[in-house]
């Protein structure tokens, strides 16, 4: 009986260490269908469009097409149609866009939701109380927005292909979302006794919350930032939806690839030119990445 | 009579104090409550008057009242009952966010834990599984696209598979490239917020469980990280079902307003008919916001309810 049970015991160890060998080898193969598009990408952005149609998509180029990416500057341009007639932008008034949505919209978020977080986070009273709660219920109670009504109301309040303020009104609830408990955490979290000692030497709650809790907090906000402006960087629908006077890179290339072969455009000019969409956003991801893996928790919903 | 002076004069300071604070909180405040009631408040609303009314060409909205609310509710039921576009939408949304669930939900535990244990690799994945989300989840569907379009059919060819198909131009097979383009994606934040919650867990728990018996990863997970780690999942999971009939699940990527109508999705229905049809349609999408936020609510709040029961550490 007891050689049954050693032997069982035996099989099993065999058994859960081959099974943990596979999920390993499971996430060494994960890994690297991540790394092969990027691969894929970087390889036929460089190959002579000629050569692309001839030879096989998964081999290197037979010679290296630097021009691919000098085509790009030139040919991705997106048209829009003003008041004041057409509009063609090229690839650096679209950078530029992309640039001041992105950076506008990185610090509207970490300077609201940094500020927001911390009145609710450090102060109770029944105000701060009843805004946590409200924004717990938004976040789990699920508003199905109709669309509809919200782009009716942005032009009637006049947000309707206005940058500045779309930015400034993004996000109906700045109160809610993951980000925003992590930092109301992070509020709590911190010890009040660096505030109570400024306190005593006459600083007011500005100076307490500029000079002592926000330094305190900077490595979680350029999280949020870094956040925030991929995001943005990355997103061509707010333009394609509520800036139709505007274009940024990423609506840029969208537009781009869907109307590449009609113009004689070939894969490797439009992987090309994801590549100089993304390449800001791969620097900025590995300049970041330990922050973020640092930063990022989450715990659990009380309420 | 001084020490009486004396403690009122404390007390008012306090109290001085304490009004400053709360001055300051609600200045800080002022802003995003401003906010929220025109955006959200008065947004909601305005969406319930839109399923009262008819919009016309131009997006003016004139209220008709209680009989327009019951047209529209009608036509919603209806296009249901044919199995029209947002029937099927409906459908796809529910069956979309189940697959991914319960797919997705067991490996983000077990590539969280090799995170977590530090397993050799596990750093290099960490930085990859970010990716997709951080350089663009636009760029990244886009070459998965053109993959699909390339490599693939190259390489079924190679396997003899000759007229191997574009599978996202068939409607046999998009849907199932979708869902799985989705999962094969989501990795990236999630599992970072496993790790974490992981790396909270105090060794000495692992030590004294090890003491106890436990000699591998799906005993350790199975009884000391998952229920530790419980208040992490019920948080993601509920912000995940707020999400059921909003997520397009990238069809806008890849198709624009192109997909084929087999695999529609309610989010990606909802953005077809607010940005790419006429303003008249307004109403039957107020109509069909305000049902399915009612018919989430309760889902969603069940399932919370369910999962503070069931949380091992709940207090």
């Amino acid at each position: 009986m007891n050689k049954v049970k050693k032997n069982c015991e035996k099989t099993i160890k065999i058994i859960v260490k081959i099974l943990t060998v596979l999920l390993v080898a499971l996430m060494f193969v994960y890994t690297a269908t991540l790394v092969f598009p990027i691969i894929w990408m970087l390889v036929n952005s460089l190959k002579d469009p000629i050569d692309y149609y001839l030879s096989s998509s998964l081999s290197f180029p037979t010679s290296v097409r630097w021009q691919n990416f000098a085509d790009v500057f030139e040919v991705i341009t997106y048209a829009v149609d003003t008041p004041a007639g057409r509009l063609e932008y090229n690839i650096f008034w679209m950078a530029y866009y992309s640039l001041l949505y992105a950076v506008g919209t990185g610090l509207y978020s970490v300077i609201t939701i940094t500020f927001t977080a911390y009145a609710i986070g450090r102060y109770k009273f029944w105000l701060t109380k009843a805004l946590y709660a409200i924004g717990l219920a938004v976040m789990i109670i699920p508003f199905v927005t109709d669309g509809g009504a919200g782009l009716l109301l942005k032009k009637q309040l006049g947000i309707y292909d206005n940058m500045l303020l779309l930015i400034l009104t993004s996000g109906g609830c700045i109160f809610t979302g993951q980000y925003f408990f992590i930092m109301v955490a992070h509020f709590r979290a911190l010890d009040k006794d660096y505030a109570d000692a400024a306190a005593i030497d006459g600083a007011s709650e500005w100076t307490i919350m500029t000079r002592i809790m926000i330094p305190l907090s900077f490595p979680l906000m350029s999280v949020i930032f870094v956040l925030g402006f991929t995001a943005a960087w990355n997103n061509y629908s707010t333009f394609l939806f509520y800036l139709p006077s505007y274009a940024n890179l990423s609506l840029g290339i969208y537009t781009f690839q869907l109307t590449a072969p009609l113009k004689g455009y070939t894969p490797p000019h439009i992987l090309a030119g994801f590549l100089v969409v993304a390449i800001p956003i791969i620097v900025l991801y590995v300049l970041s990445r330990k922050l973020m893996a640092q930063n990022l928790t989450i715990g659990g919903l009380k309420g | 009579m001084e020490k009486n002076t004396i403690k009122e004069r404390t007390a008012r300071k306090k109290l001085t104090y304490k009004r400053n604070q709360y001055l300051f909180a609600c200045t800080l405040l002022i802003f995003p409550i401003v906010l929220f009631l025109i955006f959200f408040v008065y947004g909601r609303f305005y969406s319930i008057f839109i399923a009262f009314s008819e919009v016309d060409f131009l997006g003016n909205a004139t209220f008709l009242g209680l009989d327009r609310l019951f047209e529209n509710f009608e036509r919603f039921f209806s296009q249901i009952e044919s199995g029209a576009l947002l029937g099927t939408s409906l459908l796809n949304s529910l069956k979309a966010w189940l697959i991914a669930f319960l797919i997705s939900n067991p490996l983000y535990y077990i590539f969280s834990y090799f995170i977590y244990k530090k397993t050799k690799g596990a750093g290099f994945f960490q930085i990859m599984t970010m990716l997709p989300q951080m350089i663009s989840s636009l760029i990244f569907a886009l070459v998965f696209k053109q993959i699909v379009n390339g490599p693939l059919i190259e390489i079924m060819n190679v396997l003899g598979q000759k007229d191997f198909p574009n599978l996202l131009s068939d409607s046999t097979y998009a849907f199932e490239l979708v869902m799985f383009y989705n999962i094969w994606v989501s990795f990236g934040i999630s599992v970072v917020f496993y790790a974490n919650a992981m790396t909270g867990v105090s060794p000495e728990i692992i030590e004294s469980a090890q003491l106890d018996g436990v000699w591998n990863m799906f005993q350790e997970l199975f009884y000391i990280l998952i229920p530790l780690t419980f208040p992490t999942f019920k948080t993601l999971l509920v912000i995940g079902l707020t999400t059921i009939f909003t997520t397009d699940y990238g069809l806008m990527n890849f198709y624009m307003y192109g997909a084929p109508s087999e695999i529609w999705n309610m989010g990606y229905y909802i953005v077809v008919k607010t940005y790419n049809s006429s303003s008249t349609g307004y109403p039957i999408l107020a109509v069909s916001g305000i049902l399915l936020s009612l018919i989430s609510l309760p889902i969603v709040l069940g399932i919370k309810k369910l999962t503070d029961k069931i949380d091992p550490i709940s207090d």
